[in-house]
Parts: structure tokens; sequence; C-alpha cells
């Protein structure tokens, strides 16, 4: 019974006009970033180049930039293009953590509300057909609707990396892979929302309502809030403050030489090292802070996470750039293993995997015990 | 008989769980946000006072050569308690914590552009396909209602009734804010404010339209939200994202590193000219009367100053006017979308649009070309009156003060009025081929 109802629920999902809507945006969304964070990234490399041709070893773009540019363009890139109304880059993160997140929660809304609404539910159980076979035929039969349109197009987009340049390795292709796991599981985390959203409310337009609100809060306000709060808490002393610093430590080394002075001496390159360690500290406890508490999110496990997989993120921050902006070595093209870079990821993915078994039980009990007659 | 059904659309919805989910949003992302918000203009504005007294105090005692870097003393404007310019950060230099690049906050004219165009589409998107499927719709046309007074009706009572959450929350947010920055507005900050939310409310009648539209035009409701899903996605996610970008293309500009850097290496070369010179002076007639040789005609060497810094502020204005036409095609490019015209209205009001950057940065490039004359004449006079020019004085009346013009609110609504113009277009121009479009229907 439980493969027959699969079958049944796939067919319908695959011919619908959900599903086509799914494809359509992943067709359209997918690719256009690609293109756009591919050519963000040779922007980012020609930069890198003239940089360490005049003397400024700066870590190199991460390829995988592309998929998450995180914190890399913070170090590269012309920032007037983000004036534009504050502009995101349409990278792949914020293709599947904004736009595909909200299809597939939709998705997930009007999945039972439009069989309450038909009352197809009260005549297929009016039969002996178990209602535990049933949610989990559903359930399983819009996962796999929602993952193979998304896991085509990434491919696709693969492709249109490695044609526009960007270097691949091996390692880089099983990080591609392990993004595409996460991409679907953030977007399961999302669906079963729905599904939840549609299970507990009586019709589909409430259900859509209540899942357009739940993803407006998850994806814009809980993250947003939840890093101010932590930036709040856990200030890091501006820019600013710290060149403010710097010039008091020089007045005060000339008033004690008597005026003219070499501020090249080890005490003042030590004392204005101290007061870039401290900014830096700080920022980092800020990451920690922010990460475990972001991380039980699903759009906090979805941007650790990603960003780890494409070392633009807290590691490649803590690995690359600190000692790079300490200047304790020189950067150039560090290399990161696909193992180092994987295993940070691995609990966002946990944390991704945990909403989705946690949500999925939820929805089984409320449907269990609902009274669909 | 638009007003009877208004009154019905507004009595039906205020008892309804979508309001009350619409108003716990807006409040959510309005009202707590203004903390958020609150919390960094007062960072901004302490860093200021802080920088401003250290600015001031090293030119009390400071020689007449070296490098000055421009400040400008005027304090952040009050109306960015409530938006906040995209990206400050010009140097790319890890200034902006990790965890803020990853995680931005949402200022007033971002959470307005994204989540009032929502909350329309969710109050909107059944207002016809609900009347038709529930069978109210014939009852009403049985009566010898038209279609134009249901229409009118309907969008009367949605906009009513979503303009009601949005108002309370913003009064909410201004309330939490008050303590910081909001208690200073000024008159034209308020005008500003006040015209903010008229757009706002504007750009909420649009997204009504739009939703009415759909509405009239699908067969049910399910569909009339994926089609509207679809189209809201595409105007707020999508070309706004994108469009930015493919203007860059045509449109490229050096970056601020570039520029910079460009600057320095010319420094470099004019610092190995001057070296060469001044060796050879020494080696020629010995040390004897070197400062006064050095700001003579016969050395060349201020004139060569004087040139360096004419071509280095040439060039940053080059810069700042490639990178002014490049944010122009971004939003020209962008305008199909009108979220763009929105944000670019909201930005302008609050003193956080392109246009503001632009202007601050012109003037900031005028200044130093002014405080780097103002420094050569000083060292010029030094040398004639027979002074060492290393020797530290008070230089506070020396360097001009740097007291930025912001944008006025004439000028400001100038620039928006465009976008808004494009807005009340596209409002119009919906509702038109909404009753159009159902005119032509049979609704049996």
């Amino acid at each position: 019974m439980f493969r027959t109802l699969v079958t049944r629920f796939l067919l319908k999902d695959i011919l619908d006009l959900k599903v086509a809507v799914l494809f359509v945006f992943c067709a359209a969304a997918i690719p256009v970033g690609s293109v756009i964070s591919g050519h963000e990234y040779h922007a980012r490399r020609a930069e890198y180049q003239t940089r360490m041709a005049a003397g400024d070893s700066i870590p190199s773009p991460r390829p995988l930039g592309v998929v998450a540019q995180g914190v890399d363009a913070a170090q590269y890139g012309s920032p007037l293009t983000s004036y534009v109304m504050g502009s995101q880059t349409p990278d792949l993160l914020f293709v599947v953590k904004v736009i595909l997140s909200l299809v597939a929660i939709l998705m997930g809304a009007v999945s039972f509300a439009e069989e309450k609404q038909g009352s197809i539910l009260k005549v297929s159980f009016a039969g002996p057909l178990p209602r535990h076979e049933y949610i989990l035929a559903k359930s399983v039969s819009g996962l796999v609707s929602i993952t193979y349109p998304v896991v085509v197009v990434w491919l696709a987009a693969a492709l249109v990396f490695v044609a526009m340049g960007a270097p691949f390795s091996a390692g880089a292709w099983i990080r591609v892979a392990l993004a595409v796991v996460f991409t679907v599981a953030y977007l399961a985390v999302f669906y079963a929302i729905g599904v939840l959203a549609s299970v507990s409310t009586r019709t589909g337009g409430t259900a859509a309502y209540v899942a357009f609100a739940a993803w407006a809060v998850l994806v814009y306000i809980v993250p947003a809030g939840i890093a101010a709060t932590t930036a709040r808490h856990i200030p890091a002393p501006s820019v600013t403050q710290t060149r403010q610093e710097t010039a008091r430590l020089r007045e005060q080394l000339a008033e004690r030489k008597g005026g003219n002075v070499g501020y090249g001496s080890d005490a003042f390159k030590q004392q204005v090292r101290e007061l870039e360690v401290n900014r830096l500290n700080r920022m980092q406890q800020q990451l920690h802070v922010g990460r475990m508490l972001l991380v039980g999110t699903p759009p906090g496990a979805l941007v650790f996470g990603l960003t780890d997989i494409a070392d633009t993120g807290a590691e490649f921050w803590l690995r690359l750039l600190r000692p790079y902006a300490l200047g304790e070595e020189a950067g150039g093209s560090v290399q990161v293993t696909a193992v180092d870079a994987c295993r940070p990821a691995l609990a966002p993915l946990a944390v991704l995997l945990a909403w989705v078994v946690l949500l999925f039980m939820v929805t089984f009990l409320i449907f269990l015990r609902q009274d669909i007659a | 008989m638009i007003r009877a059904i208004a009154a019905r659309e507004i009595l039906a919805h205020l008892k309804s769980a979508r309001f009350a989910i619409a108003l716990l949003l807006c409040v959510a992302v309005f009202g707590l946000n203004a903390l958020a918000l609150r919390a960094n203009y007062r960072a901004a504005c302490q860093d200021h006072a802080r920088a401003s007294a250290a600015f001031q105090e090293s030119l009390a005692d400071r020689a007449p050569i070296g490098n000055l870097e421009p400040f400008v003393e005027t304090p952040p404007p009050s109306l960015r308690v409530l938006f906040h310019v995209p990206r400050e950060d010009m140097e790319g230099k890890l200034t902006v914590p990790p965890l803020l690049s990853l995680f931005p906050g949402l200022d007033y004219a971002v959470a307005a552009g994204v989540f009032l165009s929502l909350v329309a589409l969710m109050f909107g998107y059944d207002a016809v396909t609900g009347e038709r499927a529930s069978g109210t719709l014939r009852l009403l046309f049985a009566g010898g209602v038209s279609r134009a007074q249901v229409l009118g009706g309907k969008l009367l009572g949605l906009v009513v009734v979503c303009v009601v959450p949005f108002l309370l929350s913003v009064g909410v947010g201004l309330l939490l804010a008050w303590h910081n920055g909001v208690s200073e507005f000024s008159v034209s900050d308020w005008v500003a404010l006040a015209l903010f939310v008229t757009v706002s409310v504007l750009y909420l009648t649009l997204f009504l339209s739009l939703s009415l539209l759909v509405s009239v035009l699908m067969p049910s409701s399910a569909s009339s939200m994926l089609v509207l899903l679809l189209v809201w996605a595409g105007a707020v996610l999508v070309v706004p994202n994108v469009a930015p970008y493919l203007s860059a293309w045509n449109h490229s500009v050096e970056s601020t590193w570039e520029v910079m850097h460009g600057m320095e290496v010319k420094a470099g070369e004019l610092q190995a000219d001057m070296n060469q010179r001044v060796q050879t002076r020494v080696k020629e007639h010995g040390p004897e009367n070197l400062m006064a040789w050095l700001v003579s005609d016969e050395s060349g060497i201020m004139q060569m100053l004087e040139d360096f810094l004419d071509r280095a502020l040439s060039g940053l204005q080059a810069h700042a006017l490639h990178a002014r036409r490049r944010i122009n095609a971004g939003y020209g490019l962008s305008r199909v979308s009108p979220f763009a015209s929105f944000m670019y209205v909201a930005q302008e009001l609050g003193h956080a649009g392109g246009n503001e950057m632009v202007c601050t940065t012109n003037q900031v490039i005028t200044h130093a070309g002014l405080t780097a004359g103002a420094m050569l004449q000083v060292l010029r006079d030094d040398v004639s009156a027979g002074r060492n020019p290393a020797e530290t004085r008070d230089m506070r009346d020396v360097v001009p003060r740097l007291r930025v013009t912001h944008l006025s609110l004439p000028r400001r609504m100038r620039n928006a009025g465009l976008d808004a113009g494009l807005l009340l277009v596209w409002t119009v121009a919906l509702l038109m081929v909404s009753y159009l479009a159902w005119a032509r229907r049979e609704e049996i």
C-alpha cells in the first residue's frame, strides 16, 4: 500500500503546477546566480593578482566563493556595487536560503490543505487506509519532488562554473556534493514546516498565510536579530577606534622622545599590534557566540555550513584572513583540504536533519490525532 | 456602495487570524528592528564624537608636513537611526565583523520593501477568487453592484486593513528609538519620514492592485497564490539583486584599493624624483639654504607637488563620477521592478541613497584639495620666515573644517520624484488592467 501511495503522489506531484514552478525557479535562479557569482569570482581573482604583484600578499579568493561568497567579499571587490539598494550577491547561498525556501514552504503548505478542502481525505480514510502510511507516503513523495529539480539544476550550475574557468579540483567536487546535500536538507526543513502548517490549519489560504509568516520570521527576522543582539553584547572596537588609539600611542611616543620619532620602533609596533589583536579577538568571540546561537536555526545552519564548505565562512576567516590582518604570514594560495573544510559543516548538517525529523514527527502526531471526518 | 464593500472587507479581515499574524509580523520587523538600529546609530554617534575630539586634539599640536586624512566633522544625520547606508565599508579590510557580514541587519527601507509587499499579497491573493468560490460574487452582481464598485471597495478595504499594522508598528518602532536619534529629528526629518510612510502606503497599494489583478484572472486561490509568489520573488528578490551586476558589466569602476594603490605608486615616484633632485643639489652646492631652495621656483618641487595634488584630485573626482554613473545604471535596469523604485525613494528620503554618498565623497575630495593647498602655503611661509617646518604648532585655524552638507529635503524629493511617479503609474495601470480584464470575463 505504501509503495502504491508513494507512486501515486509522486506522479501527481511531478505533473503538478507547483513542482513545475519550483523547476522554473531553479532553472532560472541557479544558473543566473552562477553566472553572476562566476563573474564576481573573476573580478576578485584579477584584483588578487594585481595586489600580489604590488606586494600585498593577500589570501587568494576561494573558487567555491561562487557557491557562497561569505566573508570573501569583505576582502575584495568594488564595494560601490553594493550602494545600489544594498543588493546582495545572488550567489547560490542566497538563492537557496531565500528564494527556494519560499517555494518549498509553500509547496508543503498547500499539500494537505487542497485535499482537506476537496474532501479527498474523508473519502480516502473511509476505506481501510492506514493514516501513518498515507502521511509517510505523502511526505516522502513531497521530499523527492523538491529534491530532483534541485539536484538537476545544481549539476547544471556546476558545469557553468567549470565552463567559466573556476579551478575545480576533485576536492571541490566533494564539496559541491555536500553542498547539494545541504540544499536538500534545508529545503526539506522548509517543506516540513509547510506540511505542518497545512496539517494544522483548515484551509489552504490559512496554511499558506501561516507558512509565509513562518518563512519571513525564520529567514529574515531571527538570524538578523540574533546577530545584532550578539554584536550588541560582545561589541568589537571599530576601525576608527583602533586608529584613534594608534594615533594616541603615537602622540605619547612623540611626547616621550621630544618630537621627531621613528614609528618603526619595536615597542610601538607591538602596542599597535596588540590593539589590532584585541579588535580581532572581539570579532572572533562575537563569531563564536553568534555561531553557537545561530547554528540552531535553519538559515544559520545553512549559511555556516555552505560557507564552511566553500572556505568563505568563519573557518576561512580564522585560518586565513585573521593571520593576514595581523601580518603573521603571507596569504597567497593557501590550500585547505576538502576534509578539513567539510568537517565543521557536519554539525550544521546534523542540525538541519534533526529539524526535518522533529518537524515530521510533530506533523505525524498531529495528523494521526486529527479528526478528519 | 464602494464604502459598504470596503467596510465589509475591513470588518471581515480585522477579526481574522490573517490580520493578527500580519500585525505580529510588522511589529516584529519594524518594532524590534528599531532596537538594533538604535544601538547601531548610538555606536556610530559615539564613534564619531570620539574621533572628532581626537582629530581636534591632534590638530592642536602638529607640524604642517606629513599625511593628514580628511575627517568629516558633521555627525551622522538623525534619519540614519532608521535607514542605514548599504555599505559604509569602503576599504574592504575586515572592517565589518564577519558575523555581521554573514547576517546583515534590516533597516526600515528593506523591511518595508520586503514585508509590506508580502503582507499585501497575503491579504489580496483570494480577494476575488475567494468570493467566487463561495458564491458571494454572484449574489453581489445579482444585486446590481458593478465590477468597478467591487474592485474599488475591495482595494479601499484592503488598503485600510494593511495600513493599520504598518502604522502601528512604525509608531512602536519610533517610540523604541526615541531616546537615540528620533528625539533629535528636525522638521524636515519628520516631513521626510511622513513622505516615506506615504510612499510605503503607495507601494502597498501597488502590490494590492497586483494581487487583485491576479485574483481576477486566476480560477482558484491556490493558483493565484502561486502566480503571485512567482511575481513577488522575481520583483523583490531576483531583479533588484541581478540588475546591479548586469550594469556593472557595462560600467566597470576601479575598486577603492586600486585607486588608492595607484595614488600610492605615483606618490612613491614623486618622492623618488624629489630625493634625486635634493641629492643632486646637495652634491653641487652643499646643504646650505636647502629649505629655501626647496620652496623656490628653481627647484620646481613645489610645482611638482601641486601638479601631483591636482592629478590625484582629478583622478578621485573621475572615480566618483564613474561610480555615480554605475549606481544610476544599476537603478536604471532595476526599475523594471517596483521594489527597486521604492528602495530608491526610501533611501533618498532617509539620507542613505547613492546620490547622498556621492555628494559626500565629492565634498571630501574638494576638502582634501583645500587642506593640501593650505599646508603647502604654511610650508612656504615657514621657509620664508626661517622657521623649521617640522616644528609642531596649533593648526586648528589653518586646516579648513570639513562640514559636509547633506542633500536638502527638496533636492532629495526631486531625486526621488521619478521613482515615486513610477510607483503611481504602476498602481493605476494595474488597477485599469484589473478592471478591463474583469469586465471581459463572464461571472455566472
